[in-house]
């Protein structure tokens, strides 16, 4: 059996406030990531203080944790859209090495436009 | 670092090629920065109340107000008469007003001092004298100084009488001018002579405004132009968004909506000869060329104006401010992914500004060559300003507070139209305003120390001789005081007093329960309530829920309106769903109306005369919009409409009444049922795969012949599995299904190809179908959840009565935009009653009640959950889904019926009597009556108070408010501390409900504040716009907030400006522990928005414990102070 071959590519990871979500949602998609996962509800400790996490009655204050594997080009992009809103807010966002095995399941097909909007 | 946003060449100024994709997706985020500001400004028909200023909850609250003030342009104050009229009403305590009083200035030394006397005067009289009569504010109906000087010799007309008869005891021979000219002179040798250093300045005139991050170029220009240009912009974007945003009301709508709303303008705008006529016909050509992307347009505009990058988002966001009804409503509708009207119409901020600041690039372009002849780009003008400072301060001061009148005297008509910028007769008008501006200095400006002086001497009766021989230093340190109670300060002195003197009168309602003591030897004997009530915890329910429970027997709870449930409601009929729950949550189950069983026959033929009707609405619609009809459908069906113009205008109680009756000869109600169970996967498939089959006999009837009437089973099923394979039908049918069938090969491929195709039996259908099903409903255990969390917060767990009635709430009116603003917020601004169906569903439900047993709460067999909707404007109830109740739970349910109807007569008449109408009515039916009347009344600007006068927020059991009457100003919700050990329900209600009632709170309190910039003006010239929002008359900027109306009555203020109190009986160390977890409600707390007590539920048969309950005011995350009663003194009348 031939040995699975693991291509890099890069993860972001990104924690923000509830009710950025939205933004951020349409920022990963103007990218044109091919999917993302989203963890609602997150409980931590940040520069702000203690966050519990799962409020039963309230979806937008609680924290929400993202997860996207992409490819190095993209995370420039998605760099120059969250920095100025980490300027402002809470929320952090960090970039890992991955290795998949299946790259066109991350990856937009040539022939579809890898551009923007 | 880069300066500017792109320094690429380029070779036209919309050639925009060299711009990256990062720069871009940089340039949106910065948009998303500059929009935070603005709050959401929600449709119309699910009006939300929200907080106009909810970005700003990060700052203190006075210091947001002024914050906002500074963006929005709003007010940061009432108007000084409201606080009077408060305060002569005797609802701010005297001694609390004082004290805060004394605190404030307690800094200067002035207290404790000299025996607390100044100028003659007793401390505390002094203090509260200024802040009644605003000694450094002349009355705004008064003017009786121009410039800081006496326009005409005369005393202020608000003198008291003692102090006025004081004075003219003291005219003499002149009268009052001479005397009060004696006065002013006697002022200006005190100041002169005594009062070191002339102290006046008036920033305003020495402003230089320069465009950057807090002045846009378009605002900048605007001061040579007399402020039309931004009107004129405004104006346009009005015009553009209102055409865009339009949801059904006009009859012409704007074409090509679906590619977005900045390519339609693109498209369209070059037809547009507005700006033609304002003379951009530079702009006008370049329309067709811009770029297909609105980023790279917004980037064009900004480069053109070579904004700097540093500041960006402030530039962008005194735009995004500028109409922030309209920006609001933008905001909100791009944000929402799942509504039909966004989807297929796609707006964002990005596109708005990129037509807004094309705009402003083209008119600052215009203005800045033809009129001072520089470039239109930021660099320029800065070089201009540095040239010609003395010219532009001339104009901005005469632009922003109007051309004293002292120039006219000197320039002559100069002073009337400025010459052209740059003439050199600037030279002179700059210097007359030198002269003018020193002359007042050394005289006496607005602000002007002998100004003051008259005022003050004035109001405490100070003759002329007196005031010469005043001692200067208690002069000074009385204007310390004045300088310390500046206006934005007074507004909070007086706001901090009301809240102050409101809470003393909600903890002398707490006062039972402080002292109850529960015997310790009396074992509690367990007795069924009655019946019990579950209502929202809207202030409404407050009056029904203590009438109901004075009646004897009842126990009321209360509960966030959308009782724990949320869900989006597919309506019977109805196309689109709508959510029913706060925008807090965003559900993901269905829930749908659909007939109950034994209504097929009647469903149907509802169903066909509801179509019918439809079309012949549609259809009158349809003429009355054409060129000609309407002047025949006048002359035919004229007359017909007298019957229903007399009626709504002089009996609408009789006639809401007989055309209900009439409506349900045509259309009778159908008796509907909500699909609330989810369907298993199993069933699923059979109920699709019954479909099918009638589907595919229908097609074998049409397609092949009336000889397969008589098909097998068997066959169906075979040509069924056919269609649905994805592969080519190959191999033919068996040989049985052959016989019946009599079909040739192609014949049968044929068939299953129409089968596929026409009647969408295919895979792909059947697998959204199934989607569509079971996406619907709730499942056992999601529903035992759901009810679990519900019953446990409100802490009803055990001893339930043999009736639980679930009351959701809802609203009538007519003629009313502002009918949502009514219903329930907690269900999306719809009314309650779904969410309250679906509940007594989910509990009924014995499958549910087997689980919640494993979960500990045993909900007996005999007891049965009625849904009912409480009719907030006529107070009455009505039950739903009555087919459900059991025989042998008919006589409770008759009594509760009864009871409820007395119990509504009660609150009606206590409600009647606040709401203003020509005739009191006396008595409880009549009361009803007239409450009836106003919810069919068009012309009713007020059906109901509302939410108006909110004032708390009590989280506690039924012993906490025990039989207080609240006057319907608290929000209660139910909550048991003893069942609650790690205090997660306590969360959930704290940072759910509470912060909903939050919203309710502030959006009353800022539309009070500035109802023309937060609220919703006045309802006599408002104008629904699109069917989405409400404009003030032909076009302005939408509305977000609550009428006067609501807030008013007549001139005077009905609702209370305080903010909301919180009142939570729990432990402090609890509430501290979900203070500190929730970085959100303690921001809240920190900045002052809402104020929080604990009411501390210690056991008092203890004998150590004090003698009667505490109450704890929460002052930092974990310090606590507590609340001593202080008795409201009576209010003596000082004038």
């Amino acid at each position: 059996m031939e040995k699975a071959r693991l291509i890099p590519m890069k993860k972001v990871d990104i924690i923000v406030s509830g009710e950025r979500l939205p933004f951020v949602r349409d920022l990963l998609s103007r990218v044109r990531v091919t999917g993302y996962t989203i963890i609602p509800n997150v409980s931590g400790m940040g520069h702000s203080g203690f966050y519990e996490g799962n409020l039963i009655y309230n979806e937008t204050s609680s924290l929400v944790l993202l997860m996207s594997v992409v490819k190095e080009a993209q995370v420039e992009l998605i760099l120059e859209g969250l920095t100025p809103l980490f300027e402002r807010y809470s929320g952090i966002m960090y970039v890992s090495d991955v290795g998949v095995s299946r790259q066109d399941h991350f990856v937009h097909a040539p022939g579809e436009s890898d551009g923007p909007m | 670092m880069k300066t500017a946003l792109s320094s690429s060449p380029r070779t036209g100024k919309w050639d925009l090629s060299g711009i990256s994709d990062g720069q871009r997706i940089g340039l949106r985020s910065h948009v998303e920065l500059a929009s935070e500001a603005l709050s959401f400004v929600y449709r119309m028909t699910t009006f939300i109340h929200h907080n106009p200023l909810h970005e700003f909850e990060e700052l203190p609250f006075f210091e947001a107000i002024r914050k906002a003030s500074a963006l929005f342009g709003g007010r940061t104050s009432l108007e000084s008469d409201d606080w009077r009229e408060l305060y002569s009403r005797g609802r701010i305590d005297r001694e609390i007003l004082l004290s805060i009083l004394r605190s404030e200035v307690s800094g200067i030394g002035v207290v404790g001092e000299a025996g607390g006397r100044l100028l003659g005067r007793a401390l505390p009289d002094l203090l509260e004298g200024h802040l009644l009569y605003e000694w450094d504010r002349p009355l705004s109906s008064d003017p009786i100084m121009v410039e800081g000087r006496p326009a005409f010799f005369r005393l202020r007309r608000d003198l008291a009488a003692p102090v006025r008869e004081s004075h003219e005891a003291r005219f003499g021979g002149g009268g009052e001018e001479a005397y009060c000219l004696r006065l002013w002179e006697a002022c200006k040798g005190f100041a002169a002579g005594q009062l070191p250093g002339a102290a006046w300045s008036d920033p305003a005139a020495s402003y230089l405004p320069r465009p950057g991050p807090s002045l846009t170029l378009l605002e900048w220009v605007d001061i040579f132009c007399d402020g039309q240009w931004k009107k004129r912009i405004d104006r346009l974007m009005i015009k553009w968004l209102g055409a865009f945003l339009d949801e059904g009301v006009s009859t012409w709508n704007l074409p090509n909506r679906e590619r977005g709303f900045y390519r339609v303008w693109q498209s369209m705008a070059a037809s547009d000869r507005e700006i033609l006529f304002w003379g951009l016909e530079n702009a006008h050509a370049e329309i067709s060329g811009l770029p297909e992307n609105p980023e790279d347009t917004l980037m064009g505009a900004l480069v053109a104006m070579e904004i700097p990058r540093a500041g960006l988002t402030d530039y962008l966001e005194r735009h995004a401010t500028a109409l922030p009804g309209w920006l609001g409503y933008v905001k909100w509708r791009s944000s929402k992914s799942d509504d039909p009207w966004a989807r297929t119409y796609p707006v964002d901020l990005v596109m708005v500004l990129a037509v807004r600041l094309f705009y402003e690039q083209a008119v600052v372009d215009h203005v800045c060559r033809t009129r001072l002849g520089i470039c239109g780009t930021i660099p320029a003008v800065l070089e201009w300003i540095d040239g010609n400072a003395p010219e532009l301060l001339t104009r901005n001061y005469a632009a922003r507070f109007g051309v004293p009148m002292a120039w006219g005297a000197r320039l002559g008509t100069l002073a009337d139209r400025f010459p052209d910028p740059g003439d050199p007769r600037w030279a002179r008008i700059s210097q007359v305003r030198e002269e003018w501006l020193e002359a007042l200095r050394a005289e006496g400006g607005s602000r002007s120390r002998s100004g003051r002086l008259y005022h003050v001497a004035q109001a405490l009766g100070l003759s002329p001789e007196e005031v010469g021989e005043l001692d200067p230093r208690e002069w000074e340190r009385f204007e310390q005081i004045a300088d310390t109670l500046d206006f934005p300060k007074r507004h909070e002195i007086w706001q901090r007093s009301l809240e102050e003197s409101c809470d003393q009168e909600l903890f002398a309602l707490f006062e039972p329960w402080r002292e109850r003591r529960v015997d310790p030897t009396l074992a509690p004997v367990r007795a069924r309530p009655t019946a019990q009530m579950f209502f929202c915890i809207d202030v409404r329910s407050e009056r029904l829920r203590r009438h109901i429970e004075s009646l004897g027997g009842y126990a009321t709870y209360g509960i966030a309106g959308f009782f724990g449930v949320p869900f989006r409601f597919q309506s019977y009929q109805k196309a689109g769903t709508q959510i029913q729950a706060p925008v807090l949550l965003s559900p993901r189950h269905r829930v749908r109306e659909i007939p109950r069983a034994y209504e097929i026959e009647r469903a149907d033929r509802h169903f066909r005369r509801h179509q019918k009707t439809r079309s012949l609405i549609h259809l009158f619609h349809e003429l009355k919009d054409h060129v000609i009809t309407p002047y025949v459908l006048v002359e035919a069906l004229g007359w017909f409409y007298l019957l229903p113009f007399l009626g709504r205008t002089f009996l609408p109680g009789a006639f809401a009444r007989v055309r209900e009756f009439l409506e349900g000869l045509v259309l009778p109600e159908i008796a509907t049922a909500l699909t609330v169970a989810r369907v298993e996967e199993g069933e699923a498939q059979a109920m699709i795969e019954a479909e099918q089959h009638a589907k595919i006999r229908k097609a074998l009837l049409d397609v092949v012949g009336s000889h397969t009437r008589s098909v097998s089973p068997s066959t169906v099923e075979e040509v069924r599995q056919a269609a649905l394979s994805e592969s080519r039908f190959r191999e033919g049918f068996s040989l049985r299904a052959r016989e019946e069938l009599l079909l040739t090969a192609p014949g049968e491929a044929d068939l299953i190809k129409k089968l596929r195709t026409l009647y969408t039996i295919n895979m792909r259908r059947s697998r959204v179908l199934l989607e569509t099903i079971m996406t619907v409903g709730f499942g056992t255990e999601e529903q035992a959840y759901h009810v679990e969390n519900s019953l446990r917060t409100i802490g009803q767990t055990e001893n339930f009565a043999r009736l639980v009635l679930v009351c959701g709430h809802g609203s009538d009116s007519f003629n009313n935009p502002f009918e949502s603003a009514l219903d329930c917020g907690a269900c999306g601004g719809n009314r309650g009653i779904p969410n309250a169906r679906v509940f007594v569903e989910m509990a009924n439900n014995p499958a549910v009640r087997d689980s919640l047993k494993k979960r500990g709460i045993e909900i007996p067999y005999d007891t049965h959950f009625l849904a009912g909707e409480h009719n907030t404007t006529t107070d009455r109830i009505v039950f739903y889904d009555l087919e459900s109740v059991p025989l042998t739970h008919r006589r409770d349910l008759k009594r509760l019926w009864r009871d409820l109807e007395e119990a509504g007569l009660r609150a009606a008449e206590e409600r009647a009597a606040e709401l203003p109408s020509l005739d009191s009515p006396s008595g409880p039916r009549e009361a009803a009556r007239a409450l009836f009347r106003r919810s069919c009344d068009a012309a009713e600007v007020r059906p109901e108070w509302g939410l108006s006068k909110n004032a708390s927020f009590v989280v506690g059991g039924g012993s906490l408010a025990g039989t207080a009457n609240f006057a319907g100003r608290a929000f209660l919700h139910s909550y048991d501390p003893a069942r609650d050990p790690d205090g997660r329900l306590l969360e959930a209600i704290m940072t759910g409900p509470l912060v909903v009632g939050q919203w309710i709170n502030a959006e009353h309190y800022f539309s009070l504040l500035d109802p023309e910039r937060y609220g919703g003006g006045n309802k006599i010239y408002h104008n629904v716009a699109g069917a989405i929002g409400i404009m003030w008359g032909n076009e302005s900027d939408l509305l977000p907030g609550l009428p006067v109306q609501t807030l008013r009555e007549g001139e005077r203020l009905y609702h209370e400006p305080v903010r909301l109190m919180v009142v939570v009986e729990a432990g402090r160390d609890r509430i501290d522990r979900v203070v500190t977890n929730n970085p959100p409600l303690r921001r809240l707390l920190s900045n002052g928005w809402i104020r929080l007590v604990a009411a501390d539920p210690s056991d008092l048969s203890d004998p150590s414990a004090p003698s009667k309950r505490a109450l704890y005011r929460w002052q930092a995350p974990g310090r606590w102070s507590g609340v001593d009663r202080t008795p409201l003194s009576q209010h003596e009348r000082t004038d």
